[in-house]
């Protein structure tokens, strides 16, 4: 793996997982970025970023108020506020023979494990696989800003620079998300109202 | 069986009343206190002669002795401060419970490093030291709080020490609390190998060159006005309660330092030629909000005034850091690093009662009694 992690995980199910890392304006992994998860066994977990939390306490809410100099900006956010934590939710995952399946991941991954940035190879081999199957548990979590998070997902994919077929992506993905949202027509119109002003 | 609100309401009512006669009394005494100040400021000659005969008359004397500047002293600082590198210190500790399951201690040191207007980010340290076996007890049986804490104080310095060593001076180090351990010596001989120790620290302080220093946050001394009340022994009441704080506060302007002085206790004949204790005090705060400190000081620092100045002037930059409540930011960061929490001596006592059944050791159990404090308070049934 010649990428760089961008920080380890805390706690998991199969359904997402929360990981921390050092704060860095440039970087934390953005809302809706793709990242992976190598495992032990040669598969691979794929999850897109839906939260980033940054937590305050006592003397950083005193310190607002303060005079702060550059040393103790950097003290509480290299220091003390360490790991910022960055929740993820699973979109799907890939065997050791390279085999992508837009389903729930057979097992978590494990505390501390590395999670990295997805390349634009990774992007391709895991959204290429004809039908986007992995928005069906997008969509139908309550828990996520959903539609926040599918236009975040389809801006970071379409500029992927040598995508081989980034319309014909784009068409099978609002397709998907028609079909899985037709009998919910208040969030279908809340994902395409963000999705053509992402696309504008 | 509950507190005894009726009674106690009774108590307060009569405290209340108390306050008020008390507040008009220490009024007026602060009053002919601050007429003597001004009176005495340049005086320092005869006030020392007094502290000698008083200290010939009572070995266990304790108050200010004034040194080269006048009583009145109230000295701006000049900011920026210097370049320096700053360590502060602080430690806590788990001491040894018999109730408990285990029988073990921790000191716990934090140690907070920041080089102000370098850009660099600053560093945190900890230094965690387990006690048990043979450390746990002494000639008069089993480790008290005030070893325990004796410990802590000797590890901070040392610690403090070799970091002072280590670094490109100017080095200045902070500790919560002042120089001073105790104000009467301890005669065991377990406190006399460590004080030893301690005093033996401050030795390497010095050797280093650091700006060694020790604040107390609203201190309660009277040593000022000690001082002041030595020719008429009863003109103030000794439990008058009133503070040197109070006699400075109409002197010590935000950012002002008072004089330097030189403290004569029993305990502070320990520290020889070059550690003997000193103080000043310190208004930290600004107008809207006073805050004042006693700083403690070696010798080694007091008698070099731009080692004063350079402490005065980081000490108010440091605790204009921490926003509308002033602290030196070091001092609240080293105690963050270095406080032990209920739920860091749950994982201790678990980890070591791991290990113990791992050697095949039977755990212990907690005593009868702490069984019997720990039950948990009430519950209400959920439906």
């Amino acid at each position: 793996m010649k990428a760089i992690p961008i920080g380890r995980l805390l706690r998991a199910d199969t359904s997402g997982c929360v990981m921390g890392c050092r704060v860095s304006q440039t970087g934390t992994p953005a809302f809706g970025e793709m990242v992976l998860i190598p495992l032990s066994d040669g598969s691979r977990i794929y999850g897109l970023v839906y939260d980033i939390h940054i937590d305050d306490d006592g003397l950083v809410r005193q310190l607002v108020s303060a005079n702060v100099s550059e040393e103790v900006i950097e003290d509480n956010r290299q220091n003390r506020n360490v790991p910022i934590e960055i929740s993820l939710v699973f979109i799907g995952w890939e065997d050791a023979s390279g085999r992508v399946s837009h389903t729930r991941v057979p097992r978590p991954p494990l505390t501390l494990d590395e999670i990295f940035p997805c390349v634009e190879e990774d992007i391709l081999r895991f959204t290429g696989t004809g039908r986007p199957g992995y928005l069906r548990s997008l969509l139908r979590n309550q828990e996520i800003p959903a539609a926040d998070l599918v236009t975040a997902h389809l801006r970071q994919v379409f500029s992927v620079a040598h995508h081989p077929d980034r319309e014909g992506w784009r068409d099978r993905f609002l397709a998907e998300v028609v079909a899985l949202l037709k009998d919910d027509y208040p969030q279908l119109m809340d994902v395409l109202t963000a999705v053509s002003a992402a696309m504008e | 069986m509950p507190v005894n609100y009726i009674k106690l309401h009774q108590q307060i009512r009569e405290m209340g009343k108390d306050s008020v006669t008390r507040e008009g009394e220490t009024r007026h005494a602060l009053e002919q206190l601050s007429f003597r100040l001004n009176e005495r400021a340049d005086d320092l000659i005869e006030l020392q002669r007094q502290v000698e005969e008083a200290v010939a008359k009572t070995k266990s004397l304790r108050c200010a002795v004034p040194i080269a500047e006048p009583l009145t002293t109230h000295k701006p600082c000049q900011l920026p401060a210097p370049a320096s590198t700053i360590f502060a210190a602080d430690g806590s500790q788990i001491n040894p419970d018999p109730h408990d399951s285990i029988l073990f201690g921790l000191v716990n040191i934090g140690v907070f490093c920041i080089q102000p207007h370098s850009g660099r980010v600053p560093v945190e340290k900890s230094y965690s030291h387990l006690l048990y076996g043979d450390e746990l007890y002494t000639a008069g049986g089993m480790a008290s709080e005030d070893l325990v804490a004796l410990l802590r104080d000797v590890q901070e310095r040392r610690i403090l020490a070799e970091l002072a060593q280590s670094v490109t001076p100017p080095v200045i180090t902070l500790t919560d609390g002042p120089l001073e351990l105790y104000h009467e010596p301890r005669t065991e001989k377990s406190f006399k190998e460590n004080f030893a120790a301690y005093l033996s620290a401050l030795d390497d302080l010095a050797q280093a060159g650091a700006i060694t220093a020790g604040y107390v946050s609203r201190p309660r001394a009277d040593l000022v006005i000690k001082l002041l009340t030595l020719p008429e022994e009863g003109a103030i009441p000794a439990n008058s309660g009133i503070t040197d704080t109070a006699l400075f506060a109409n002197i010590l302007l935000p950012g002002e330092r008072s004089a330097v002085f030189r403290l004569q206790s029993r305990s502070a004949e320990e520290y020889e030629s070059r550690k003997a204790l000193h103080f000043f005090y310190i208004n930290v705060g600004n107008t809207a909000r006073p805050a004042f400190a006693r700083v403690e000081i070696p010798l080694w620092v007091a008698e070099n005034p731009q080692a004063v100045q350079q402490l005065h002037s980081t000490l108010m930059e440091q605790s204009a850091l921490s926003g509308q409540i002033p602290y030196p930011y070091p001092l609240i960061r080293a105690h963050e690093i270095a406080v032990v929490k209920m739920t860091d001596r749950q994982q201790l006592t678990a980890m070591i009662e791991t290990e113990l059944a791992r050697q095949g050791i039977k755990p212990g159990s907690r005593s009868e009694k702490q069984v019997h404090k720990d039950h948990p308070g009430r519950t209400r049934i959920k439906r």
